[in-house]
């Protein structure tokens, strides 16, 4: 590839950076390319040495905000064809079809972490339902032995102390799957950034 | 190597290569070889972060008919390579520790 093109390419590419970003960048691999080649490369080995375009756009991009890059991609062509006003003419005529595409993909994701999260919830209301029912049957285990005679109440008791460690156990678990289950939708955070991104 | 590791080790070797004297792009990736995995590409992030640091200034000069830019380090640059060195000062000391190399 020449250089030239690989500069027309480039620009492209970065389509939604600010313009200076751009301007800035293109200055930099320009001169970097007449450097190798000053340095006794051919003009496509020096092209070549820079890395592919994506990885180029990508190093490039990999320090910027999450918001430019976004408008880089989407200014980049993927949707977009490329006149404002034919995308705001197809964006009214598309909105009974993309609306609620759009709608049902907010959704799935936010069930997604609804489902990632019942996991983690669920057991800690086990754990706080041990810990509550045990206390409580403790409490009814001492009116119980008043009032029916101490069988009844060391029964309460018994089973108070069994819920209470269970409780305990829920809560151990329920600790370590939040610890987890936070890096899990940290992951999924990351890969909806990634659909932008690539 | 951890990528952010990575980075600031990157960014440290600009730095000294450019208080050595002014330099550009394609001569400090030449500067780095052998020292830090860094291409030309990789680069660029890495001066563009140094320069929002305002650690570098950035001015051209005419070069065989074009235009080449320079890299220098700034009084800002000059206090992370003595910040870095301090860190990776007391880390080493762990480090000795850790290795076997000096018992405490």
């Amino acid at each position: 590839m020449s250089k030239h093109d690989f500069l027309v390419i480039l620009r492209d590419r970065l389509g939604g950076l600010p313009a200076k970003d751009i301007r800035d960048s293109l200055d930099y691999y320009s001169s970097t390319i007449d450097d190798l080649v000053e340095s006794g490369k051919s003009e496509e080995e020096a092209v070549r040495a820079l890395g592919t375009i994506d990885e180029v756009a990508r190093a490039i991009q990999s320090d910027r905000p999450l918001r430019e890059v976004m408008k880089a991609s989407v200014a980049k062509g993927r949707w977009s064809t490329g006149n404002t006003t034919l995308d705001i003419i197809l964006l009214v005529l598309g909105f009974p079809l993309w609306f609620p595409l759009l709608l049902t993909a907010l959704v799935l994701v936010f069930v997604a972490y609804l489902f990632v999260w019942l996991v983690p919830f669920l057991t800690w209301v086990v754990a706080a339902a041990g810990a509550f029912g045990g206390l409580w049957s403790l409490v009814e285990a001492l009116i119980g032995g008043v009032v029916y005679g101490p069988l009844q109440g060391f029964a309460a008791a018994g089973v108070g102390l069994m819920a209470i460690g269970l409780g305990l156990f829920a809560g151990i678990g329920a600790y370590y799957l939040t610890k987890y289950f936070v890096t899990v939708s940290a992951k999924l955070g990351r890969g909806l950034k990634g659909l932008f991104v690539r | 190597m951890d990528t952010q590791l990575k980075r600031g080790f990157v960014e440290a070797c600009v730095l000294r290569v450019l208080e050595g004297s002014d330099n550009y792009g394609y001569q400090i990736v030449q500067d780095l070889y052998g020292i830090i995995d860094v291409n030309e590409s990789t680069l660029y992030p890495i001066l563009r972060r140094l320069e929002e640091r305002k650690c570098l200034a950035i001015y051209t000069v005419e070069h065989h008919g074009r235009l080449r830019r320079y890299y220098k380090i700034t009084d800002k640059g000059r206090a992370e390579i003595a910040d870095f060195l301090k860190d990776w000062g007391e880390v080493m000391v762990a480090y000795e520790y850790i290795s076997g190399g000096k018992k405490q």
